[in-house]
């Protein structure tokens, strides 16, 4: 019987072509997980 | 067997239990796992035991757990371990952002407004300064300046903002012009956005912004009674009823991107009521977010907080409800891309207020970002002057990151909020590196709601 599930497994030439948090919606409570372009 | 007794268990991994799902985050990794209760059970006995395999085991077969059973959660565990994809050693790529490029700009092109909203952190518009209008030519210099420190960095964001920038449009309408002439002899991209309170739209002004692609924030905050509460006309009423139709038709002609982006305070701190509602105009793409100003009569604060933990839950219930009846929502906080998120130097300095994002006034001044606007300490300098930035001011926000304060090293959020807001640091705490910790408290909440609204949505 297995117990755990694996659902994400993401992988965190490292750019700035990204959005800038401030520029999406909030102004007040800055986040940057919601945000890659490359 | 593993044995990591000098592990950072707080830091690098959260377990915790959402609903009806046992959760662990495994923070270097980013990787996400659920778990059954026998799992999670062996997952805090590692950790209760300071790493040690054979005490973890040992405790969850004294708790009465089978232990063939205990022993095939331990071997995933093993393997997990082994795939780095938990209890995953920290890597710190040290990011150097003294030369950063700066790839963002918050034009302020009015420091005036429509309304007076009792709550704003502009001062009602002028940031605490004289009320003027941006001119062209400092709109365009300030395009030249981004374009100048923009080193390689292709993708340029310009958010028109104030006050309220409809009050100077026909700058607006020249600023954009002028981003696009920069378009046909350079290889830069300027995506514009525009932050209105929408009393101004008008079938012209919107035709522009979707032939411009130019994406809209739109300020409502819920539900009539909670929008009038503190969106006020200047002539005292409540703007409820003259915007909510304005916002209807913005929408309806669907603008490149936008969001309807409300603010709740202490007062409505019942605020999944107005997500809710704003969902029930038609509306699917919204921000709703804790009112700044810290010893004010409306920003939450301690004693708040259980209430606002509680709701940031059934908000995630009320997001799940909608996306099972086929109709998904985007709620800002909540849409993190677990998958192909931020890479982790991103991660690791945040907004990247003072180093990548800078905010123009008026009168030309540079200031690290929007809330810094008219604390003249903070001043960089202007674009009417060819001269250098205040580099020691702008060496100070790039120096303050995740990797500098202490308390956020110990944070398992830290990769998902990146270090919190500069600005609310410095206006609850005096100091731009001193974590605003009702905001911290308030940011894990949303990240452990989040991912639990993601991965149900997965795993059905």
């Amino acid at each position: 019987m297995k117990h755990i599930t694996t659902v994400i497994k993401p992988h965190l030439d490292i750019c700035r072509e990204c959005a800038t948090s401030c520029q999406s919606a909030c102004k007040t409570s800055c986040t940057v997980g919601n945000q890659c372009r490359n | 067997m593993i044995i990591l007794s000098d592990y950072n268990f707080p830091a690098h991994v959260h377990l915790y239990r959402f609903q009806d799902l046992n959760i662990v985050l495994d923070v270097n990794s980013g990787a996400i796992h659920v778990v059954d209760q026998l799992a999670a059970q062996f997952i805090q006995a590692f950790i209760n035991s300071n790493g040690d395999f054979y005490l973890a085991i040992e405790a969850c077969v004294n708790a009465g757990r089978d232990w063939d059973e205990v022993m095939d959660a331990a071997m995933e565990v093993a393997g997990l371990r082994e795939d780095g994809s938990l209890f995953s050693d920290p890597e710190d790529p040290l990011v150097d952002l003294s030369d950063a490029p700066i790839k963002a700009l918050c034009l302020n092109v009015a420091h005036v407004c429509n309304m007076k909203c009792h709550y704003c952190f502009a001062s009602q518009g002028d940031f605490g300064l004289d009320k003027s209008l941006m001119s062209s030519e400092v709109g365009r210099l300030a395009l030249d300046f981004l374009v100048e420190h923009s080193q390689g960095v292709k993708n340029l964001e310009v958010d028109f903002f104030g006050g309220e920038p409809l009050l100077n449009w026909e700058v607006v309408k020249d600023i954009v012009a002028y981003g696009r002439q920069i378009e046909t002899r350079t290889d830069k991209v300027f995506n514009f956005t525009l932050t209105t309170n929408s009393l101004l739209l008008n079938e012209d002004i919107m035709d522009y912004l979707l032939s411009e692609n130019i994406a809209v924030i739109l300020s409502l905050d819920g539900r009539p009674e909670v929008n009038d509460h503190y969106r006020i006309l200047n002539n005292g009423q409540g703007s409820y009823a003259t915007i909510v139709p304005k916002i209807h038709r913005m929408v309806e002609k669907g603008p490149v991107s936008y969001y309807v982006r409300g603010t709740y305070t202490r007062h409505n701190l019942d605020f999944s009521a107005d997500v809710r509602h704003i969902i029930e105009l038609g509306f699917d793409s919204l921000s709703l977010e804790p009112a700044v100003g810290a010893g004010t009569d409306y920003a939450i604060g301690e004693e708040d907080l259980p209430q606002v933990l509680n709701e940031y839950e059934k908000l995630a219930l009320l997001l799940l409800e909608y996306h099972q009846q086929g109709r998904p929502v985007h709620f800002f906080h909540y849409d993190l891309d677990l998958q192909r998120g931020p890479c982790l130097a991103k991660r690791q300095t945040g907004c990247g207020a003072g180093s990548h994002y800078l905010a123009i006034t008026p009168e030309g001044d540079i200031y690290p970002c929007h809330q810094f606007v008219g604390h003249a300490e903070y001043c960089l300098g202007n674009v009417l002057e060819n001269k250098g930035l205040q580099e020691n001011i702008r060496q100070r926000f790039a120096d303050n990151t995740l990797l500098t304060k202490e308390e956020c090293r110990q944070c398992w959020a830290r990769n998902f909020c990146g270090g919190g807001c500069h600005a609310n640091n410095y206006f609850s705490n005096g100091d731009i590196s001193r974590p605003a910790q009702v905001a911290c408290t308030m940011h894990r909440r949303r990240v452990e709601a989040a991912i639990y609204v993601e991965l149900k949505k997965r795993l059905s």
